[in-house]
C-alpha cells in the first residue's frame, strides 16, 4: 500500500469529519464518516498493512476528539482483526459488504465507547457523568453504515492509487478468496 | 517484518492504546492534542463554510443576500447593459460582505467588560468523535491556556481542554460530565426576575443538552419551561462571567430513578457545535491594588 496516499487520504477525511460534524446529525444520530475508511483499508490492503493502516487511523481520529486517547486506534485495531479474518467469505467491493462491515465496525467501536464511558469514572473517580446513550451510539453506526457505500464506492475508483497488493488480481475476479492465494 | 514479530508488535499497540484509552489521564492526553488542529483548517473550514450556506439556504431559500432588483439590465442600451450587470455583482458581493461584517461585530458583542479581556477565535470544527467539542484557530501562542472559559454574545461556550501550537479544542459546556453551577431566572418585560431555588448543579449530557438532577420537585415548583438558567458559580469561573447564560429550560419532568427529585432538560440558546467564531476569555482584570 502507498503510506503517503493513505497519509492523504487520512487527512482529507480527519478534516472533512471535523468540518461537517455537528450538520449532519439526524434524530441525535451523528455518523462517522473515518470508519468507512478504516473499513475500505481493513478490506483492500495486505494483512499487516490493514491492520497497521486502520490502528493509525484510529490514533489519528483520537488526537482531534476529547475522548480518552487511544479510544479510535483500539477500535479500529480491533475491528481490522475481524475484518482481516473474514475477508475471504466476503465480496470486497459489494455495497452490502461496506454496509455489513461499516456496521460491524460501528457496533465494535460503540462498545469500546460504552466500556470506556462506564469504567474510565471509576477507574479516576472522576465525577460518573450522565452515561453515554446506547441508542445513539446504535443510530449512529447505522448512520455510518448507511453512508458506507457511497464513500467506499468512491474510493474503489482510486483503488489503484493505493496500490494494495494484489489488486488486478481481484478486480479481474470479483472475489478476494482463492484456495491456494496466500496472499491472504 | 516476519508475520510472528508483527503480530507481537501489533499486539503490545492494541494493548497500549487500550491502556490509554482506559488508564491514562484526560489531562495527560490533551498535552499532545491542539498541535494539529491547525494543520486541518485548510480543508475543515471550507467544508464548514459550505455546510453553513447549504444549511441556510435549505433553512430559508429566499434570502440570497442580494441586492432587490428592480431594473432589467435587458432593457439597457447594449453599451450599458455589461457595466450595470458588473456593478450588480460588485453590490450583491459588498452587500454579503457587509452583512457578514454586521454579524461579526454582534457576535463579539459580550456583556460587561468581558470583551476587553476576550480574544476572537475562529472555529475550525467539531469533535471528530462523539463528544461535544469544537476546535478553533487560537493556539497556545495567542497566549491561550487550557481552562480559559470561552463565551459567545452572552452565552457560556465551554472552557478549553487542550491549547497547542495550532489551535486549541474547547470542551462544551454540554458535554458528557461537564458540571457548572447555575441559576434561574426569566425576563418579566425588560426587568430580569430571579427564580429563588437551591443552587441547581447543570450538568451535560451530549447531544447538544444538558439537564439538572439534583433539585426535587418541590424545590424547583416555581420554574417553568422558557426560563433561563446562568451561571452562577465564583469559584471555577470568573467573577465578570457570573451572570452569563448557560441555557434555556427545555422540559422539567420527574427523575426516571428518582421519583422525588425532578429532572429539568436545559439546551443552550444557539447550537454550539455550529458556532463560527468564540471568544476566549484569555485575561483576568486586575485586582484593585495589584500592579
Amino acid at each position: 500500500m502507498r503510506w503517503l496516499s493513505f497519509a492523504i487520504l487520512a487527512y482529507l477525511i480527519i478534516a472533512i469529519q471535523m468540518g461537517l460534524s455537528g450538520f449532519l446529525d439526524w434524530g441525535g444520530a451523528s455518523p462517522n464518516l473515518v470508519l468507512p475508511v478504516a473499513v475500505f483499508i481493513a478490506i483492500n490492503a495486505r494483512r499487516e498493512q490493514a491492520l497497521a493502516g486502520a490502528f493509525v487511523l484510529g490514533a489519528l481520529q483520537d488526537l482531534f476528539t476529547q475522548q480518552p486517547f487511544g479510544l479510535y486506534a483500539f477500535s479500529y485495531g480491533l475491528m481490522s482483526l475481524f475484518v482481516v479474518g473474514a475477508r475471504p467469505a466476503v465480496y470486497r467491493d459489494h455495497p452490502l459488504t461496506h454496509f455489513f462491515v461499516t456496521l460491524l465496525g460501528g457496533l465494535t467501536t460503540g462498545a469500546v465507547v460504552l466500556l470506556n464511558d462506564w469504567v474510565y469514572p471509576m477507574l479516576h473517580h472522576t465525577a460518573t457523568g450522565s452515561g453515554l446513550s446506547v441508542s445513539r451510539l446504535l443510530w449512529g453506526a447505522l448512520y455510518s453504515a448507511l453512508l458506507a457505500p457511497f464513500l467506499l464506492g468512491a474510493l474503489a475508483r482510486i483503488k489503484r492509487v493505493f496500490a494494495f497488493h494484489g489488486t488486478r488480481a481481484m478486480m479481474s475476479s470479483g472475489r478476494f478468496a482463492r484456495s491456494g492465494d496466500r496472499s491472504i | 517484518m516476519s508475520h510472528l514479530r508483527f503480530n507481537h508488535v501489533f499486539l503490545f499497540l492494541l494493548l497500549g492504546s487500550a491502556l490509554c484509552a482506559f488508564a491514562l489521564p484526560l489531562e495527560y492526553a490533551n498535552l499532545v492534542r491542539g498541535w494539529g488542529d491547525g494543520l486541518l483548517w485548510p480543508v475543515a473550514l471550507p467544508v464548514r463554510r459550505a455546510a453553513e450556506a447549504l444549511t441556510h439556504r435549505m433553512k430559508d431559500p429566499a434570502d440570497t443576500a442580494s441586492p432587490e432588483r428592480g431594473f432589467d439590465p435587458k432593457n439597457a442600451h447594449p453599451d450599458a447593459r455589461a457595466e450595470i450587470e458588473h456593478l450588480q455583482a460588485a453590490l450583491a458581493q459588498a452587500t454579503v460582505q457587509f452583512r457578514e461584517l454586521q454579524r461579526l461585530q454582534k457576535d463579539r458583542q459580550l456583556k460587561g467588560d468581558v470583551e476587553n479581556y476576550s480574544l476572537p477565535c475562529k472555529v475550525i470544527g467539531a469533535d471528530a468523535g462523539t463528544r461535544d467539542a469544537i476546535s478553533i484557530s487560537g493556539a497556545s501562542g495567542d497566549g491561550l491556556a487550557a481552562g480559559m472559559p470561552v463565551v459567545y454574545r452572552d452565552c457560556i461556550v465551554g472552557k478549553l481542554a487542550a491549547v497547542g501550537g495550532g489551535g486549541s479544542q474547547v470542551r462544551l459546556i454540554t458535554d458528557r460530565g461537564f458540571r457548572v453551577n447555575g441559576a434561574f431566572g426569566r425576563m418579566k418585560g425588560t426587568q430580569f426576575v430571579p427564580v429563588v431555588t437551591e443552587t441547581p448543579l447543570v450538568e451535560g449530557r451530549g447531544g447538544g443538552v444538558m439537564t439538572i438532577t439534583n433539585l426535587t420537585k418541590k424545590q424547583v415548583k416555581d420554574v417553568q419551561a422558557g426560563d433561563r438558567v446562568l451561571l452562577q458559580d465564583s469559584e471555577d469561573w470568573p467573577l465578570m462571567l457570573n451572570g452569563y447564560e448557560l441555557g434555556r429550560v427545555e422540559l422539567i419532568e420527574d427523575h426516571p430513578k428518582q421519583l422525588q427529585f425532578a429532572q429539568i432538560t436545559v439546551r443552550p440558546r444557539a447550537d454550539l457545535h455550529r458556532l463560527r467564531e468564540a471568544m476566549v476569555v484569555a485575561r483576568k482584570p486586575d485586582r484593585p491594588g495589584t500592579k
